[in-house]
């Protein structure tokens, strides 16, 4: 069955509400666009087709967050309990920004800028699933 | 420009107020403000630091400017670089002769933790949705350069250790000591309260403490961010051919450029901000210069790593070389190329609003050989440019300001 659900941000948290990591194609230059665009930014042409990601990558860039803003200090984030952050380059080309993890207790480790990552959903106590890449 | 720095007493219309009466000293004949027929500012987010909106009226009313038109640009922390930009345009145009154009920003009456969620308004919302704030974004980004041109902390530390020694040298700075004289006044105050000495015995051992400077967003800490700071800064923008009447020296504005760019989810490369390479080209052209050209430069170093890249994106130098020029020395004042004589953004101080209007305060008073101690040497200064950058590259300005002809 096609996808027939707007290219909003929207749409693309309610796909990852549901697991799966979703991006835009476009029918005109085959750029794909992960978040999803509406309208493509490379040749300006707006007929686009939904398409899912393998969910591997990349790290390309990552920060272990000692300062953190007042939401992730309510969730218990801090100075005590830093969290890992970054950049992803999925295996597709498109980056995606989201949490890393499965190394945040390691100290120095945090995680190498290189390294292979895979997608994943975090449950926690949260509602709604949250996006997170672990080492591969 | 008013003081920079944490001012309890003061608002923004206190700052702005400042901020004109020095500009009024520093008009060689006197300025009439009667004269001024608009006013262009720039202002990130009062509406969130102090919960109110609409400072045109505000600030036209306390300079006594009303009814003249009163314009907020925004741009996050570039928003009195594009507002000098249009007031450019306004004179260009020849619809005004004579406009003031500034920025202000009003931003310790929260605490540290409300500023950063304050300034991350200007981020892209995925990168909030996955827990960055700017330190965390450029933290990111310091990862990315360091994996790409195997540059380290040191490499860091040099920034910030140029930035306090220029600071030093300024009056105005927010931050106005060396990392040295940050040590022995700490180390002062440790053998008043009969504690043990520190343990470091240079600036680099000091700032590889990590209780001395601790990890904000790895590999960023404490002293490779700017601080949060209330200020106010502006200019007066006059027609070429009445600048005359306020001055014999008068700068030129040989260049402006304004650029965007995206988020580190899209941008074209994660160490280099697209929108200054299209700002800088922009100026360059107008001015008919290159990089080669351009003597001294204010750069928008929020972060230490921000400083490196700023460099290379403006040509100064080569992609990836910028962490090597700083430790050869070139980037101080008695360098080849001085960057952020005033102790940038880092020291002298980052009201955000405020901070493209006060870097053009700096290069207005280095070409007219009056920074004091902090002076560019040589007697033959002539051409210097800013540099003003907002969100994550979201938005950069470049002008380029010329003495003589």
């Amino acid at each position: 069955m096609t996808e027939t659900r707007a290219f909003t941000d929207r749409s693309y948290a309610t796909f990852l509400s549901e697991e799966q990591l979703m991006g835009s194609r476009c029918d005109g230059c085959d750029t794909l666009f992960i978040p999803p665009r509406a309208l493509c930014p490379a040749c300006h042409g707006d007929n686009l087709s939904w398409e899912q990601a393998g969910g591997g990558g990349r790290l390309v860039a990552m920060t272990r967050m000692a300062m953190v803003s007042p939401g992730l200090a309510d969730e218990g984030y801090g100075g005590d309990r830093p969290y890992c952050t970054g950049v992803i380059e999925l295996d597709e080309g498109p980056r995606v920004v989201a949490r890393l993890a499965g190394r945040e207790t390691d100290e120095h480790g945090h995680f190498e800028v290189g390294q292979a990552m895979q997608v994943g959903f975090e449950h926690l106590d949260r509602k709604t699933p949250r996006l997170v890449f672990r080492p591969a | 420009m008013s003081g920079f720095g944490m001012f309890a007493e003061k608002d923004s219309k206190d700052l702005f107020l400042e901020a004109f009466a020095d500009l009024r000293r520093s008009v060689d004949s006197e300025l009439d403000p009667t004269d001024i027929e608009a006013l262009y500012f720039g202002n990130f987010t009062n509406d969130f630091f102090v919960h109110q909106s609409h400072w045109g009226a505000v600030l036209s009313d306390a300079l006594g400017l009303v009814p003249k038109p009163a314009t907020r640009v925004e741009g996050a922390c570039a928003s009195s670089g594009l507002a000098f930009r249009e007031a450019c345009f306004a004179i260009a145009s020849g619809f005004y002769d004579v406009v003031l154009v500034g920025g202000v920003e009003d931003m310790s009456k929260r605490s540290t933790a409300e500023v950063a969620e304050g300034l991350a308004l200007a981020a892209i919302p995925y990168e909030l949705d996955a827990g960055f704030n700017f330190p965390g974004v450029f933290g990111a980004i310091a990862s990315a350069y360091f994996q790409k041109h195997g540059a380290t902390r040191e490499h860091l530390i040099n920034v910030t250790i140029k930035s306090h020694t220029n600071a030093a040298l300024n009056p105005r700075a927010q931050l106005g000591k060396s990392v040295q004289q940050m040590m022995e006044s700490k180390a002062r105050r440790a053998a008043e309260r009969g504690h043990d000495p520190p343990g470091w015995t240079n600036e680099r051992e000091f700032l590889r403490d990590e209780q001395a400077n601790p990890v904000v967003a790895s590999p960023l800490h404490l002293f490779d961010c700017c601080p949060i700071s209330d200020g106010a800064a502006c200019l007066l923008l006059v027609a070429g051919e009445i600048a005359g009447r306020f001055t014999d020296d008068p700068l030129q504005v040989a260049g402006i450029g304004q650029g965007s760019g995206r988020g580190l989810q899209a941008a074209e490369e994660l160490t280099s901000f697209e929108a200054t390479r299209a700002a800088a080209h922009e100026a360059y052209q107008m001015a008919g210069l290159e990089p080669a050209d351009i003597q001294f430069a204010e750069v928008h170093d929020c972060f230490s790593i921000a400083e490196l890249m700023h460099i290379e994106d403006l040509g100064f130098f080569g992609p990836g070389e910028g962490h090597l020029a700083t430790a050869d020395g070139m980037t101080r004042l008695d360098g080849s190329m001085p960057i952020n004589t005033s102790g940038g953004l880092k020291c002298k101080g980052h009201p955000v609003g405020a901070t493209g209007a006060g870097q053009l305060v700096e290069v207005w008073q280095q070409l007219r050989q009056q920074a004091g101690d902090r002076q560019v040497p040589g007697d033959d200064l002539r051409i210097g440019l800013a540099h003003n950058l907002g969100g994550t590259g979201g938005t950069s300005s470049v002008t380029i300001l010329r003495r003589g002809d």
